[in-house]
């Protein structure tokens, strides 16, 4: 009896640690005086992803920090005006840009903004390794900065074509929180718990993978919002609650990728979806240089040519996009400044074949597909692909890859012009996606590190660096266009369809919902002045 | 007594270091590092080698497989748990913070399969051979036969989206005042790794019901004229109290790989969630030290186990 | 000379006993009865059914379903169930139930194929580990006991990413997670039946221990196994469906049932294409529970201490 008694003792302490442990304190009594609400996802997990990196991809991110000057929804820099500096002024010649800060505006710490602040955070940046390319390449070619009073001024040792984009993008810090902080391990900072910005909003209560609410700050120079941000966890821009969410009323604002995702929010009450075209290139990166087995087969222009020929992309992207998407024929996405006369490659089976036979195809080649999403779609799309390609004798096997990407991607061969290549390879599934069109053609440059598929070519290098010599906007228009054409004949990469992205608020925003935009960069919001209803 | 169940504990001691050395040993032969994972390919790509040096140095990636290995046990042993790779969050404020949901989660399905298995195995064992037995048996089955996300997809779809009567995840919000407020987040996923855990509670329940049936001791009360329903809900009381103890321990690893499926479906923010973006993060302080909390706890079931079962079964002599 | 072709001799002559006792009326009868009751249990019999015709429309799938699994359409894309496409059809405009019969050869050969094989590890070492004790047996129950331990999660997780979701690759981590407990349920019907008085006799004759072991002794240990094999096949058919929907099972490309079960994790799929998930999820829950089904019928009839 005593043995049992002692079991059943044992068994219910275990039963109670468990218990102790799960009826954790209850969270303190929230104001419940009506806040208003807007719901919206992107919540931190484990920690506030820095605004250098993604600057606008995370809803907080928008709303906590401000930059120093800002952009309209087109990224069209708004000429004079800012945000943290009240005017701006570039010089004759591009090569000098002066901030003037705003007088009196305060972190949400209440410790007041300082040009030093901003030089700090600029300085710093250019020791961070994760910046985002278009930040990074403008602050490389920062050569001084100097503080004079309240203003700011960057000078710059040579042109830096997206200053401008750059700086309604990037994030000041406040310095003193990093003081400590090695420039590798920015990201792993205390200060990513819970972030002290300066936007309009500032964090009120961070639960991670629960919930964080932001409330307004009240001493924003742009005056204060009346309600309160509560944020879903989820991972950057891919939430696979997105739907149930929204369907449950808890996503005010949102914006997602996945078709699949607007298909089940069409029709639902109350909820708006925007389609916005966005610099976003679903590619083939084609590895032309040779490898151990001998030449690449993609060198040849005609059987690129005729790869793109052989696809139906309109049909295909009508199947699994339901026409959300367009068919590419540049890396360049479909805009005003755009040439008309680009080939489009319309889907022709005889010019395929015409093409595969001049170039002496061998049917025996398999071509070798990688691909690094492990989503369902990419694994339809690469089955489609299969079956069209087999329609013109091409052959073509696709595999995931997974582990170290970076060298198994984008390793470059010692050797630009000759090879071998340094990656294993023909083909590689990505997308681009790009804040200034720059960003599409650079990687293409003789000697870029990540250039691991295309030989060097003095043509492409001279086109490339006739878009980045000058600030004159019909002349970076001009060149671009000679250098899309080239791109459109040459095909060193095989453009395939871009994607938008679909931005969805509900009927519970009533006043002030901004311009539709790029919702993964920031532009001129001014959410402390959008207005809630019930 | 006491001399039984330390030399079970010390005995635990050479198998976790074993088994976490063998952990170790797999995250490392894990295509890519933290770093690879951590920021983008091309980003990467970019860097120089002596700046792709300095950040894995300062994750303490350069050092050899085997020198890092035992340099994180050395700080386990002193009781530092280490930083998360990611966040640089201590690993023990991680755990802390996604630990209490996971066990509240754990707590509330072994209850609710404790009790809806023992109930239905006791009562299958008194109707036995009728329909309601039958039907008892048929619905465990399909209980145990359904894909636990799939049955968990489907609940969300009735009960959050089309019947609106419960939150489709999360663990709480900022208006939930106590306890009771937040046991509508609680409810759906808990049920559902419940139910799926409630056939072989069932099944255990029902036989050792038959069992104790048969007994002599039965037959006696029987014959003394008690009442039916006194001899089946004393003796079902004590039936069910010991699939209580014993599962307890066997139902510990479906509990724990419940935990990672259950947890993402219903966006629960417990340990399993964190686990498995750990691994896909290798983020290596945090899998380790989450991977010995579940080896530690499948290993203590099963000593308590032991322990339990020893106690109450005169037959096996505890001074062994 | 002499003493290798008695031992021979005694060998054979077991076996002969051996097999005319099974010839003769006890197991006869035994067998009788056992296939008696198991056909008397009416939800064994259904589900025996149930699963041959399953086994059956899988193995033979081009006996039944014309189309191809992996040819898409795309001129009908996500198409309700008609009189071409019985089923309906999936994202990609493939025929759903000729996806879910070639499905099915994938998956039932990982749950039976990791079953089987962790049945043959976990009687191979139980056997001999139970039989000679000693440093071999102490080794390998503390290596069981490593694996057992091990959050059978873990391992998928982890040697998923290492070496591969191929199909042959998750049988391979199937196998070397679940072998642990057949080898320990092997191992203590071995130590029982070590104390056999024809072991001890066996073992006087000086016959070789594999042969003792694996000849005379292995037989009587499997009952329990075949039970396991069935229960533990419904097991790791649904670990199988949960590794995909966690995005770590089997390749994509390759259907399974897990992998077209998982295309019901889009919500717009589960409410609106109810073909491309009901099917095959009922598929899967029918399959399994026929599996548990048969493996009851098989335990009530081989273990007496469920008779009555």
């Amino acid at each position: 009896m005593k043995k049992r008694l002692l079991a059943v003792l044992l068994a219910s302490m275990l039963f109670l640690t468990g218990c102790g442990a799960g009826g954790e304190k209850a969270p303190e009594v929230t104001d419940a005086t009506e806040t208003n609400v807007l719901y919206t996802n992107g919540g931190p997990i484990e920690f506030f992803e820095t605004p250098w990196l993604n600057p606008g991809t995370f809803f907080y991110n928008k709303v906590l920090f401000d930059r120093l000057i800002v952009a309209d929804e087109n990224l069209m820099t708004i000429e004079g005006e800012g945000q943290l500096a009240e005017t701006y002024e570039v010089s004759e010649d591009g090569m000098s840009i002066k901030f003037n800060l705003r007088e009196g505006i305060t972190w949400h710490d209440g410790e007041a903004i300082t040009p030093e602040d901003i030089k700090w955070s600029i300085e710093y940046a250019q020791l961070v390794p994760a910046l985002n390319p278009v930040i990074n390449s403008t602050f490389s070619a920062i050569s001084e900065m100097t503080i004079d009073g309240n203003s700011l001024t960057v000078n710059f040792s040579k042109l830096a074509p997206d200053a401008l984009l750059a700086f309604t993008q990037f994030s000041p810090l406040p310095q003193k929180y990093f003081v400590d902080v090695e420039p590798a391990g920015f990201q792993q900072a205390d200060f990513w718990q819970s972030p002290v910005g300066s936007g309009p909003f500032k964090v009120k209560e961070v639960q991670m993978n629960n919930y964080t609410t932001l409330e307004a700050f009240p001493e924003y120079w742009g005056g204060a919002a009346d309600y309160t941000i509560q944020l879903s966890p989820s991972a950057g821009d891919s939430d696979e609650n997105f739907v149930a969410n929204a369907q449950a009323g808890k996503m005010d604002y949102g914006y997602t990728r996945s078709i699949d995702d607007i298909k089940a929010l069409e029709g639902v009450e109350g909820m708006n979806i925007e389609q916005v075209d966005v610099r976003y290139t679903r590619l083939f990166f084609l590895n032309k240089f040779p490898n151990a087995d001998g030449d690449s087969p993609l060198a040849d222009v005609k059987v690129r040519q005729a790869l793109l020929y052989a696809l139906d992309m309109q049909a295909i992207l009508d199947g699994v996009f339901d026409g959300a998407a367009n068919p590419a024929n540049s890396l360049t996405p479909n805009a005003a400044d755009k040439p008309t006369d680009l080939n489009n490659y319309e889907y022709d089976v005889e010019k395929a074949k015409a093409l595969l036979a001049e170039a002496n195809w061998n049917p025996d080649t398999v071509l070798d597909v990688v691909y690094y999403y492990t989503d369902q779609l990419t694994v339809d799309l690469m089955t489609i692909i299969q079956s069209y390609w087999s329609q013109v004798g091409v052959t073509m096997e696709f595999r995931l890859v997974e582990g170290d990407l970076a060298s198994i991607l984008w390793s470059a061969p010692t050797d630009p012009v000759n090879g071998p290549s340094a990656v294993e390879w023909d083909i590689c599934y990505a997308a681009n996606a790009a804040l200034s069109l720059h960003e599409y053609y650079d990687r293409y440059q003789t000697g870029q590190a990540i250039n691991s598929h295309t030989p060097s070519d003095p043509t492409l290098d001279a086109l490339i660096e006739a878009t980045n010599n000058t600030l004159d906007p019909t002349e970076i228009t001009e060149a671009f266009h000679a250098l899309q054409r080239y791109e459109n004949e040459n095909l060193f990469v095989l453009p395939l369809y871009y994607q938008p992205v679909f931005v969805v608020t509900s009927d519970k925003i009533t006043k002030g919902a901004p311009a539709v935009g790029n919702p993964q960069w920031n532009y001129n919001w001014d959410i402390q002045n959008w207005e809630l209803g019930k | 007594m006491f001399k039984y169940i330390i030399k079970k504990i010390i005995g635990m001691i050479p198998m976790l270091i074993i088994i976490t050395f063998l952990i170790y040993l797999l995250l490392e032969m894990t295509p890519g590092d933290a770093v690879s994972r951590m920021m983008d390919p091309e980003a990467i790509a970019r860097l120089s080698e002596q700046e792709l040096t300095a950040i894995r140095e300062l994750y303490g990636l350069n050092d050899p497989f085997i020198i890092r290995y035992f340099k994180w046990l050395f700080q386990i042993m002193q009781g530092n748990f280490g930083t998360s790779i990611t966040s640089g969050v201590p690993v023990s404020t991680i755990i802390g913070r996604a630990l209490p949901a996971t066990i509240e989660l754990a707590i509330a399905a072994l209850f609710i399969s404790t009790f809806l298995g023992s109930v239905l195995g006791v009562l299958g064992a008194i109707r036995k051979g009728t329909m309601t037995d039958n039907l008892l048996t048929f619905a465990g089955m399909i209980g145990v036969s359904i894909p636990q996300f799939f049955f968990g997809m489907v609940c969300i779809l009735i009960f959050s989206l089309n019947l609106e009567w419960l939150p489709v995840g999360g663990r709480t919000d900022p208006s939930v005042v106590n306890f009771f407020d937040r046991i509508q987040y609680l409810v759906l996923p808990s049920l559902v790794l419940g139910i799926t855990m409630t056939a072989g509670v069932m099944r255990y329940a029902r036989s050792s019901m038959l069992d104790t049936m048969n007994k002599e001791y039965i037959r006696t009360a029987r014959s003394k004229g008690i009442p039916e329903w006194r001899v089946n809900l004393v003796h079902g009381f004590r039936v069910s109290l010991t699939p209580v103890i014993v599962l307890v321990g066997f139902r510990l690893p479906t509990l724990i790989a419940g935990s990672v499926v259950i947890e993402s479906i219903f966006q629960w923010p417990g340990i399993g969630n964190t686990f498995s973006s750990a691994i896909r993060a290798s983020n290596y302080n945090l899998v380790m030290m989450i991977a010995l909390i579940f080896v530690f706890m499948v290993l203590f079931a099963s000593t308590f186990v032991d322990i339990i079962t020893a106690l109450l079964d005169p037959r096996v002599k505890l001074e062994k | 000379m002499i003493t290798l072709s008695s031992k021979k001799r005694f060998d054979k002559k077991l076996d002969k006993i051996r097999d005319t006792k099974i010839s003769q009326s006890a197991n006869k009868k035994q067998s009788n009865r056992a296939l008696r009751k198991l056909l008397n249990n009416r939800l064994a019999v259904i589900g025996g059914i149930v699963f041959a015709i399953i086994v059956i429309m899988c193995f033979f799938a081009p006996l039944f379903t014309s189309y191809d699994p992996l040819a898409i359409d795309m001129t009908k894309i996500s198409k309700a169930p008609s009189m071409t496409n019985i089923l309906g059809t999936d994202q990609v405009g493939r025929d759903i139930f000729t996806r879910i019969l070639y499905g099915g050869r994938i998956s039932i050969m990982i749950g039976f194929g990791s079953a089987l094989g962790c049945a043959a590890v976990g009687v191979l070492l139980g056997c001999y580990s139970g039989f000679k004790g000693g440093l071999i047996d102490k080794v390998l129950v503390r290596i069981s006991e490593v694996f057992m331990a091990f959050p059978q999660l873990i391992l998928v997780l982890m040697l998923a990413a290492i070496i591969g979701r191929s199909a042959s690759n998750i049988i391979f981590i199937f196998i070397l997670t679940g072998w642990g407990s057949v080898f320990r349920m092997v191992r203590s019907q071995m130590l029982s039946i070590r104390e056999e008085e024809y072991v001890q006799s066996l073992k006087v004759f000086g016959i070789n221990d594999l042969i003792i072991c694996y000849k005379h002794m292995m037989p009587n240990a499997l009952g329990p196994i075949l039970v396991n094999i069935t229960l533990s096949t419904a097991m790791f058919i649904l670990e199988e469906a949960a590794l995909s929907y966690l995005g770590l099972g089997v390749a994509p490309e390759i259907a399974t049932w897990g992998n077209i079960l998982n295309s019901s994790q889009q919500l717009h799929t589960l409410q609106n294409y109810w073909w491309a998930w009901l099917p095959v999820g009922i598929t899967i829950s029918l399959f399994v529970m026929s599996i548990n089904f048969v493996g009851d019928g098989l335990r009530d009839t081989t273990d007496p201490s469920q008779q009555g």
